[in-house]
């Protein structure tokens, strides 16, 4: 097997134009995604997760935002030859988008057309990229919504957004971005629209598809239960950077980035006995205004560790004793066990 | 959903009716017509409307009726025609300024400079370049609605262009050509015909008011317009000349205003009253 991953993403900068200058969405992201694993993608609003998959799109908005800096390798898993998106054209993009990498959104119920039936929808894709004519888009759009689960699919195939429920809507879009059997599947938290019986079947079934075609995945959330059900390695963002990133297992039990842990520790208890204090612990303070960031680790301000080195430099992602377990964190050994 | 909503209300069906009606007696006015409308009969100029001349007849004789349906035929067609170029050509130029954020600046300048003349003065100039001709007459009024059409058009693409299903259908490798075609234009429609139908009454009105200015449709071919035209050097001795065209416009253009005006009410969902 090779081990090479589909996508690596190196020291990725992303900035924005706004009236008052450039300001700094992702400064310098490093990630990997490795065929057939799922990377979860953790973090606040406006740590950069969405920006993240944007930018590995290619469908940041030209008029504002500019890569500044490192690059996107998308791997062929046919060919082997890696190909950087950051400095492919918008041709070169517009035929990997939904063949080679797709994407399911956050919201069901937009981001399908009203005006059109399903099964069009579905076609859309097929027609576009393998050039198949309306009756052959037509099988096979039958065939994925019988692969998403979706019962009568002949008969859904002629039915309008707005006669399927959520869930349902979000199973048409799965079988939309798996249509071509990408390498690569982005997930920008695909289940946070839907109630929580709906959002287990929905991750089931990425995870049997994920099986079926072999895909990458990188699944966005933030929701830390979804992760734990569904990744294999969780890449967790604060400020633009990724903070820590690790096998799911490790960083959900033996984290040691004091943000992580503050996550961890404002989720509710599973068992509720008389030592489960009353209020939930949160997080002191706010997420990082990006216009102004601070000038060592972007999290010290909120950090019950901080010591006065953390104001001043960035601490780099450096391996802990654990295997593959990444932490940007000067004290990460002192945090360990507290 | 939509005729139901237009069909519930009495003045918009007597709208729609009228209108028919028209456009009826307008393609059937070689059979309808008692007279040849270009025949002149110069013993019977003049002459007050009665059995013989239903609506009278002109200065030179013709019946004025015969005229009348024959001219509505010139000035629906050029409504219609007017419509469909300027739809057209505000179309092409809306979703241009809408769609690609590099065009919107030098394209709204353009739909700016045009909106600040007053219509009826650029149609006039337009015809003064061009010259005198019914086609020329559909081209300048179709220019001088396409300001309107364009405004409309790009505030809709603009809307639509940021919509989930769009950056979904990006997310899927879509080019901007197929995301306007099949995303962008069919939710066009509904403004579009709303539009349609006040531009048809605005471009009946103008080619009647450039035809009595005598830039229009040239006199040979009789429009309500130069109908009017001429009627008015009688207008002391002879008012039915300019009364039946006078009255033929009217009613056009306020049946296309209720219709339009029911149109907009009925394909906006939030106007739409529950029947």
């Amino acid at each position: 097997m090779n081990q090479r991953p589909i996508v690596t993403i190196e020291n990725l900068g992303v900035s924005f134009h706004t009236p008052k200058g450039p300001v700094a969405a992702l400064r310098g992201v490093d990630l990997q995604l490795q065929a057939g694993k799922t990377l979860a993608l953790v973090g606040e609003s406006g740590s950069g997760k969405s920006v993240t998959s944007l930018a590995l799109m290619g469908l940041l908005p030209k008029e504002s935002a500019r890569i500044t800096s490192g690059r996107i390798l998308l791997r062929n898993p046919q060919t082997g030859s890696e190909q950087d998106l950051a400095l492919a054209p918008e041709s070169t993009l517009r035929t990997l988008r939904g063949g080679h990498i797709a994407m399911i959104f956050q919201e069901p119920m937009t981001s399908l057309n009203p005006l059109y039936r399903v099964g069009e929808q579905i076609s859309e894709t097929l027609r576009l990229h393998r050039g198949l004519n309306r009756a052959e888009a037509r099988k096979r759009a039958k065939e994925l919504l019988d692969l998403v689960g979706i019962p009568a699919a002949e008969k859904r195939l002629d039915a309008y957004p707005h006669e399927l429920s959520g869930g349902m809507r979000q199973r048409v879009m799965i079988a939309m971005a798996i249509a071509c059997e990408p390498a690569v599947l982005i997930a920008d938290e695909p289940t946070t629209a839907l109630d929580v019986t709906v959002q287990a079947q929905i991750l089931d079934l990425l995870r049997e598809l994920q099986q079926r075609i072999g895909m990458a995945m990188l699944f966005i959330t933030h929701n830390l239960g979804v992760v734990a059900d569904i990744a294999d390695e969780v890449a967790v963002m604060y400020g633009g950077r990724i903070v820590e990133n690790g096998p799911t297992a490790t960083l959900l039990s033996a984290s040691n980035h004091p943000y992580t842990r503050g996550l961890l520790c404002s989720m509710p208890p599973a068992v509720i006995d008389e030592n489960t204090p009353l209020r939930l612990p949160a997080l002191p303070g706010n997420v990082v205004d990006p216009r102004n960031p601070p000038p060592g680790c972007a999290f010290a301000p909120r950090c019950y560790a901080r010591q006065p080195v953390c104001e001043q430099s960035v601490p780099t992602l450096e391996h802990t004793d654990a295997p593959n377990h990444l932490t940007r964190c000067f004290r990460w050994r002192e945090t360990t066990h507290a | 959903m939509i005729w139901r909503s237009l069909l519930s209300r009495p003045l918009i069906v007597a709208g729609l009716l009228i209108l028919l009606l028209m456009a009826l007696a307008s393609l059937f006015a070689g059979s309808l017509a008692p007279f040849d409308p270009g025949k002149m009969a110069l013993m019977q100029r003049i002459q007050a409307p009665g059995i013989a001349h239903y609506f009278g007849t002109d200065e030179f004789g013709r019946d004025v009726y015969s005229r009348l349906l024959f001219a509505g035929r010139l000035s629906l067609s050029v409504g219609v025609l007017v419509a469909i170029v300027s739809i057209f050509l505000g179309t092409v130029l809306g979703v241009c300024a809408g769609y690609f954020r590099k065009l919107d600046t030098p394209l709204s300048r353009l739909i700016d400079a045009l909106m600040a003349f007053p219509d009826i003065l650029l149609a006039i100039a337009l015809m003064a370049a061009f010259g005198p001709s019914l086609s020329n007459v559909v081209i300048a009024l179709g220019v001088v609605y396409t300001p309107r059409v364009a405004r409309v058009v790009r505030a809709v693409t603009m809307v639509q262009r940021e919509l989930p299903f769009v950056e979904a259908s990006r997310s899927m490798g879509a080019g901007p050509l197929w995301i306007i075609r099949v995303h962008i234009l069919p939710n066009l429609l509904p403004p579009l015909l709303v539009q349609g139908t006040f531009i048809f009454a605005y471009a009946i009105l103008a080619e009647s008011a450039l035809s009595f200015l005598g830039v229009g449709v040239p006199p040979q071919n009789p429009t309500w317009g130069n109908m009017i035209a001429t009627g008015q050097s009688y207008f002391q001795r002879a008012d039915w000349m300019m009364l039946f065209p006078g009255a033929a416009i009217a009613l056009t253009v306020l049946s296309l205003q209720l219709v339009g005006d029911a149109l907009r009410d009925a394909l906006d969902p939030k106007l739409r009253r529950s029947v």
